[in-house]
């Protein structure tokens, strides 16, 4: 205790090697799957498991955030389906893709105000809260996709992930160099800038950081709307590759984003989290079952193994943290 | 029914207001009792052939049934300030298991244990994840959920063994019923009085409700909080393996998407009902009439001929609404005692 105290004042900070062990565990699960198999470690394979992850990656920058200052947004799964379904339906109306594609981010945006004030206002546990959202959500996607049935969006929609730039002489998705640039971008202001850092103290020690005169309530309000934003923002992108409502679409998603946020270091308890790291951990997710296909396992047992890492994870977690801070 | 709720009232509500519908309002699952009246009421007016009709009670008890004795388990674990995301899974995992051994031609009283068995044994794991190991129950109990929802796919999934023809037995078990009431309603029925009786009487009970409103304090009464919360999750999967083996009974046949939105639909529930996860508050009666109120509901909504749909659009803002409702009392009530 003495140690960690003086430590804190010389601004040192110790090293934190359980912040590595997703990275880890994705080089090692990578290098077994060059190494046992020919067809894993080729372009097409690394490229389309990449573009995979990143339509859920834009879901988790919200939902991590959230998990940072403690709370959660259960809806951001049904969110995915709803937002791509809205701006389909508003097509389908006859509006003109742009002021569709602004009406699908307004509503979006109400969507996570929504959330936040009840969440704010009333101080209910943001879980309950984004329960209901999370219901009626998928009910009204529901709806939306049963009125869609048989309709393809317009070409202007479809158009969005179509894009492709050629890096030495291969194409690649713009939307996977998208990504790159976005968690370089929020690791750099996560460790530059003041804002990023108060996400922090509000999830470490509420009542400290309103002392120090952080606007607690503000800040978690702005941050259900990005996280409302994010998920409808990937639904969109979603969306626009399957081309139809398709009603499958976000379903379990939540669960593979908390996962995600999780094994990249988030807390239920709040404090913690990285943008960088759940990224690498939907990547991490992916990888599993790409090897099970790859090695003609069941992809049915990926569920099993998901959830055992999961519990092993938290588990290894809990024990780490307890040991530092008791 | 006051005199089982005049004891949960004293626990829960020491500062009751001097206005005698806020005190009406304020005795657990008062409102989600309120809502179930009113949505009956509605019903037994606008379309009473249809209400009324033999089917449409029957439909409505084999809805309420299996889906009340899984609300009890999570009203239990509610109280005492967790929760259990796996009672689906465990619903389909002991519903595949009672059948498999249905169909190995064990005697049925053996294979309805072994299934109650396999309930009971993910409770103690997820007990033993959230109290012993120290994991978030929403994080423990997801990750049994799909362990055993994945556990349950991979043994029915393009397997060649077709589980069902069961015993004529087994089968009218989940069928039939004694007075016209099915059998499956009677131990809904059955289990709300046992334990709404245990809770309210037995010291265990109160303990619940002091472990969910307070752990520290409790720990410092000297109350042994992970024996019973672990006990707790064990009664929540012997029950939930209870309705799934009924579930399997009604259909003749083991089912892989038993329970897939069961633990949503329980937990909307148990929150209408008065539950809260902050823990130390609900009680068993409250948790059953969520469960009527919900079923009531789907059933308007097909009486009206509306589209499925709508329902979880109208279900998911009663939830928010009871959430925020619930929220803006316990404030006021802390804003009274002057701890904000």
């Amino acid at each position: 205790m003495e140690q960690k105290s003086i430590s804190t004042l010389n601004n040192k900070k110790k090293f934190n090697w359980t912040s590595l062990t997703i990275i880890i565990l994705t080089l090692a699960v990578f290098g077994f799957l060059w190494a046992t198999s020919d067809t894993f470690f080729t372009f097409a394979n690394i490229h389309s498991l990449v573009y995979d992850t990143s339509f859920i990656f834009f879901g988790v920058i919200g939902f991590t955030y959230l998990m940072i200052m403690g709370e959660i947004d259960l809806s951001v799964g049904s969110m995915f389906a709803f937002s791509g379904m809205w701006l389909g339906m508003l097509c389908d109306w006859g509006l003109p893709f742009a002021p569709a594609l602004i009406i699908a981010i307004a509503s979006v945006i109400g969507i996570g105000a929504i959330n936040g004030i009840l969440v704010v206002r009333f101080r209910v546990p943001s879980m309950m809260i984004t329960l209901g959202m999370m219901t009626a959500l998928a009910g009204l996607s529901n709806l939306l996709s049963t009125n869609l049935y048989g309709y393809y969006y317009p070409d202007a929609y479809r158009a969005i992930v179509r894009p492709t730039i050629s890096i030495g002489g291969e194409e690649v998705f713009v939307l996977i160099i998208i990504m790159i640039v976005i968690i370089a971008v929020l690791e750099f202001m996560l460790h530059k800038t003041t804002i990023f850092r108060k996400m922090y103290y509000v999830g470490e020690n509420l009542d400290t950081a309103k002392i120090y005169g952080i606007k607690a309530a503000k800040i978690k309000f702005i941050t259900f709307i990005i996280s409302a934003l994010t998920a409808g923002i990937g639904g969109i992108l979603v969306g626009s590759r399957v081309a139809y409502a398709a009603p499958t679409i976000g379903i379990g998603y939540e669960f593979q984003m908390l996962t995600a946020a999780v094994l990249g270091g988030a807390s239920l308890f709040g404090g913690k989290g990285s943008i960088l790291r759940a990224s690498i951990a939907i990547f991490f997710l992916q990888l599993i079952r790409n090897g099970m296909v790859i090695h003609n396992i069941d992809p049915l047992l990926s569920q099993i193994i998901v959830g055992i890492i999961l519990i092993i994870a938290v588990y290894l977690d809990t024990r780490v943290n307890k040991a530092t801070t008791v | 029914m006051n005199r089982i709720k005049a004891p949960l009232q004293k626990i829960s509500n020491k500062f009751l207001s001097k206005n005698s519908f806020k005190k009406l309002l304020k005795i657990n699952g008062s409102i989600a009792f309120l809502m179930c009246l009113i949505m009956f009421a509605f019903l037994a007016i606008s379309v009473p052939k249809l209400f009324f009709n033999p089917f449409n009670i029957q439909a409505l008890m084999f809805a309420i049934a299996p889906e009340g004795i899984v609300a009890i388990g999570m009203m239990i674990l509610l109280i005492s300030g967790v929760f259990d995301l796996s009672v689906g899974s465990v619903m389909a995992f002991a519903g595949l298991m009672t059948a498999m051994m249905l169909v190995a031609g064990l005697p049925i009283i053996v294979c309805i244990i072994i299934g109650l068995l396999v309930g009971v044994a993910i409770g103690f794991i997820n007990g033993l994840l959230v109290e012993m190991a120290g994991i978030n129950p929403l994080i423990s109990t997801i990750g049994t959920m799909y362990i055993f929802r994945g556990a349950t796919e991979f043994l029915m999934v393009g397997r060649s063994v077709d589980y069902n023809n069961f015993p004529e037995i087994f089968v009218n078990f989940g069928r039939k019923g004694f007075l016209g009431v099915y059998w499956m309603f009677w131990i809904l029925i059955i289990l709300v009085v046992v334990f709404t009786i245990f809770i309210v009487t037995r010291p265990t009970g109160k303990r619940l409700y002091f472990i969910g409103g307070n752990e520290n304090l409790a720990k410092l009464m000297g109350i042994k909080k992970r024996k019973i919360r672990i006990g707790a999750y064990m009664i929540s999967g012997l029950l939930a393996a209870l309705a799934g083996i009924l579930m399997t009974a009604k259909n003749d046949a083991a089912n892989r998407y038993i329970g897939n939105v069961t633990h949503m639909n329980v937990i909307i529930a148990c929150v209408i009902g008065g539950g809260s996860l902050n823990g130390g508050q609900g009680s068993i009666p409250g948790a059953l009439f969520g469960i009527i109120f919900l079923s009531f509901l789907q059933n308007a909504f097909n009486l009206f001929d509306f589209e499925s749909s709508m329902q979880r659009i109208i279900l998911g803002f009663v939830l928010m609404a009871v959430v925020s409702v619930d929220g803006f009392m316990t404030l006021r009530r802390q804003k009274e005692l002057g701890r904000i």
